[in-house]
């Protein structure tokens, strides 16, 4: 058998993720130097990449050189950047002055819980910066340098800014618990812009910006790239269903806008999801288009820079204006949402061509969308199903026994809690939830989020991985639970592997997948195969049997 | 913790005031309920200092918190400690001269220092680390307090997707508009049949 690589799952034996020290080091964390191991860190921006967006210091260079070739004067640089950044954020700000160091927050990062390592405490992956802050910008730092907290900005500070911060996957759990509400992924964020300035940004990350800044989506698929892949969709819908559906792109004078991450166009399980979208707008008789020029709702600009996510996300409302839409509707994802809730009418705002947000199907006026103008799925079928609208029989889904993985950005980022959780409980009769703590606004990471999420950093992926599988495992012991329901694009990414590795046996599922599969479609043929092309247990019994009987005539 | 600091900063009112105010001495027989010994010990210096202590150890015994300590997060605990010590043993087992203090500290604001003898060096050791700790106050973490307040995730609602806020540094980035766009694709856009704006 061929030897696993590091970036391979099989690399991994679990005893050895296993074996964790959650205690101090021997050397103090000022002194102790970053360990670039394979599986632990992601490749530099390559810099094509960095050329389509003029982004500084384009360069191709590897994360274990020595000279990480920084720009001319790259010290002036940061400390003039986070100069800028500390008068223009008040949360960077009151978050670098009010740490009292408590460590209520240590425990409670996926990745100190998954590694160990101290720096991947919240507080200390803050202190990270937050050093550099005392010893530049304080009185006290500036007088009494290491013994007020503070030290000197090296290189090795940038290697570790980079190391860490690339660990961080922007989840928000720590700000839970920490009494002044810190929000290390705030940190985390200004820690990038900084590494940013001086060109050092991650490939996994600046690839899909340049993609989508040029082609719309993060994945680069040009417009009949798109076509051609939404009309396969529809192919292997007519097979599941015997419903044939049509495809609406860049559609003038439709009524609603759709746009979701487009890592749903591309691959399993993500595509069952986007499949169940256009069935079901096809059923409830939505006036909607694609838009292949605005084709990703999802914005790694996030994981950018304020200014990068500005870029990307302008496309939105310029495309809805150009198409000429009412409002907007948006599929699952996390961060996507993360950034239409906090930032887009901010950044890309005011959408005032548009309308506020009205179901066509039951008059509903989605009032908290007012400003943005953009709804998403789960509201508009929550919204859907209470007033009958959807024909749903849930026990199409019996054999499935779902669990429901809250994501970082839809629960801390946004608060949609309740939607999902009503929608999943209409579409299928067996849901359990994982443990209090691992759910809601205290739910795990998948441990990939925030551009962490390439196979170059698979030790990471599983350590950070580790309580949220640990949370699925629970649940399939007691409960049986066979398939775990998230709402966002990178979860169905990373989860898959995440379950593969702590939880084997259970699958990854988007929610309007389930939806799709619990509803009863007019004209629909007998349904035997779910979107997936499986057999749907107990649905396929008359044929399987009629089957095995010819292949047993003819032995 | 906290709360036997207020309650403390209060009862010293009585070292300023004349009458003392009645909220003071309701606080003090309020707080001194727990007649242990004479003069009454108050339940909070007694809080007080067991906090503290308790705050020290979580901080010495936890490796993990001790591994992200700084200078900064014991001083001020040593520092409390010290003034609270003393402050200790200044009323149980001192036996302070109110009377003369107050002479003093009313002096000494009215700006014409009178220094009573029957004051024991001790009182000016804690009054000493007191104004080391006012020095200090502004500064350090001890004005962690105001940082409940002001954090804005504390302190902003998050209704973005309903009410419009505006950015006061906003401005304009560099983004790749649709004919740009169309531009660079056209040709694939219309032999694949998606509909364009030029031809
Ligand atoms: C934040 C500031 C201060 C703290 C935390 C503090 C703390 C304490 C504590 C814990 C005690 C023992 C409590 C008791 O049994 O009464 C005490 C007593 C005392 N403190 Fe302070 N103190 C502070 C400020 C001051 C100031 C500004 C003065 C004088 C100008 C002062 C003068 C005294 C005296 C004279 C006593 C003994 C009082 C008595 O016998 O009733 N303290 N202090
Ligand atoms: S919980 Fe908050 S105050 Fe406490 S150490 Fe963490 S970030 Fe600092
Ligand atoms: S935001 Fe999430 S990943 Fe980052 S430090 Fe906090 S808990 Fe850890």
């Amino acid at each position: 058998m061929k030897k696993p690589k590091p970036d391979e799952m099989e690399y991994y034996q679990q005893e050895d993720l296993l074996k964790l020290d959650w205690g101090p080091r021997k050397t103090s964390w000022m002194d102790t130097a970053v360990d670039f191991r394979p599986g632990t860190y992601i490749y530099p921006g390559k810099a094509k990449n960095l050329r389509v967006l003029d982004l500084p210091n384009p360069r191709d260079w590897a994360v274990t050189d020595d000279d990480w070739q920084l720009p001319e004067g790259w010290k002036q640089i940061v400390l003039e950047g986070m100069a800028e950044r500390l008068s223009k954020y008040r949360s960077f700000k009151v978050f670098m002055d009010i740490c009292v160091r408590c460590g209520a927050c240590a425990d409670k990062c996926h990745f100190f819980i998954g590694s160990g390592d101290p720096k991947n405490m919240p507080v200390l992956r803050a202190e990270l910066l937050r050093s550099i802050y005392r010893k530049d910008f304080t009185a006290l730092g500036k007088v009494f340098g290491k013994l007020a907290g503070g030290r000197e900005l090296t290189p090795d500070v940038i290697k570790e800014w980079f190391y860490y911060f690339f660990q961080c996957t922007e989840c928000r759990r720590c700000s839970v618990f920490c009494p002044y509400g810190i929000d290390t992924a705030e940190i985390t964020m200004m820690g990038r812009e900084l590494l940013g300035l001086l060109g050092l940004y991650v490939n996994w990350v600046i690839e899909p910006v340049a993609n989508c800044y040029r082609f719309g989506n993060h994945l680069g698929i040009q417009p009949h790239g798109l076509k051609d892949t939404l009309e396969f969709m529809a192919e292997d819908i007519e097979e599941a269903t015997g419903i044939q559906i049509d495809i609406p792109i860049n559609k003038k004078g439709a009524e609603i806008l759709f746009f979701t991450p487009s890592g749903d166009f591309v691959a399993a399980p993500g595509i069952y999801t986007c499949m169940a979208y256009m069935l079901l707008f096809h059923e409830l008789g939505i006036d909607y288009t694609w838009s292949t020029y605005a084709s990703d709702g999802g914005n790694f600009g996030l994981f950018t820079s304020h200014e990068a996510l500005k870029r990307l996300n302008s496309k939105i409302y310029a495309e809805a204006k150009r198409l000429g839409v009412k409002w907007i509707l948006g599929g699952e994802c996390g961060h996507m949402w993360r950034v239409i809730n906090q930032y887009m009418d901010t950044v890309s705002g005011p959408a005032d061509f548009l309308e506020v947000p009205r179901s066509p199907l039951t008059g509903t006026v989605f009032e908290h969308a007012r400003s943005t103008k953009v709804v998403h799925i789960m509201e508009f079928l929550a919204d859907a199903i209470r007033h009958g609208k959807l024909n749903l029989d849930p026990s199409r889904n019996d054999h499935i026994r779902v669990t429901f993985h809250d994501s970082c950005n839809t629960a801390r980022g946004m608060g949609i809690l309740e939607e999902p959780r009503y929608v999943i409980r209409n579409a299928c009769n067996h849901f359990y939830e994982m443990p209090e703590n691992t759910i809601r606004e205290q739910t795990f990471c998948c441990g990939g989020g925030a551009g962490l999420g390439t196979d170059e950093n698979m030790e990471m992926r599983l350590r950070g991985g580790l309580p949220r599988g640990s949370a699925v495992r629970h649940v399939q012991e007691h409960h049986g639970v066979n398939q775990l329901a998230a709402m966002c694009a990178i979860d169905r990414a990373t989860l898959v592997t995440v379950c593969d590795y702590w939880a084997p046996g259970v699958q990854v599922t988007g929610i309007s997948e389930l939806v799709a599969n619990a509803m009863i479609f007019k004209g629909e043929k007998r349904r035997t195969h779910d979107l997936r092309l499986e057999p749907i247990p107990g649905m396929t019994e008359v044929g399987e049997e009629s089957e095995t009987v010819e292949v047993a005539a003819n032995e | 913790m906290h709360w036997s600091m207020l309650i403390i900063l209060l009862r010293h009112l009585r070292l300023f005031t004349n009458p003392v105010p009645f909220f003071v001495t309701a606080l003090e027989r309020a707080d001194g309920f727990m007649e242990v010994g004479l003069p009454v010990v108050f339940i909070t210096t007694v809080v007080f200092v067991v906090a503290l202590a308790y705050l020290l150890y979580r901080r010495l015994a936890i490796g993990q918190v001790r591994y992200i300590s700084l200078v900064g997060d014991y001083f001020p605990l040593f520092l409390l400690l010290g003034i609270g010590i003393s402050g200790f043993w200044l009323r149980h087992l001192a036996k302070t001269d109110i009377a003369s203090v107050k002479e003093m500290v009313l002096g000494l604001a009215r700006f014409a220092p009178v220094v009573p003898e029957t004051i024991s060096p001790l009182f000016y050791g804690h009054l000493f680390l007191v104004c080391v700790l006012l020095a200090y106050l502004p500064f350090s973490k001890l004005t962690h307090m105001a940082g409940v307040f002001l954090s804005p995730t504390r302190n902003m609602a998050n209704n973005n997707r309903t009410v419009r806020h505006v950015n006061p540094w906003d401005y304009p980035v560099k983004v790749h508009t649709y004919e740009e766009y169309e531009d660079e694709l056209r040709e694939k856009m219309k032999s694949a049949g998606i509909p364009v704006e030029r031809q």
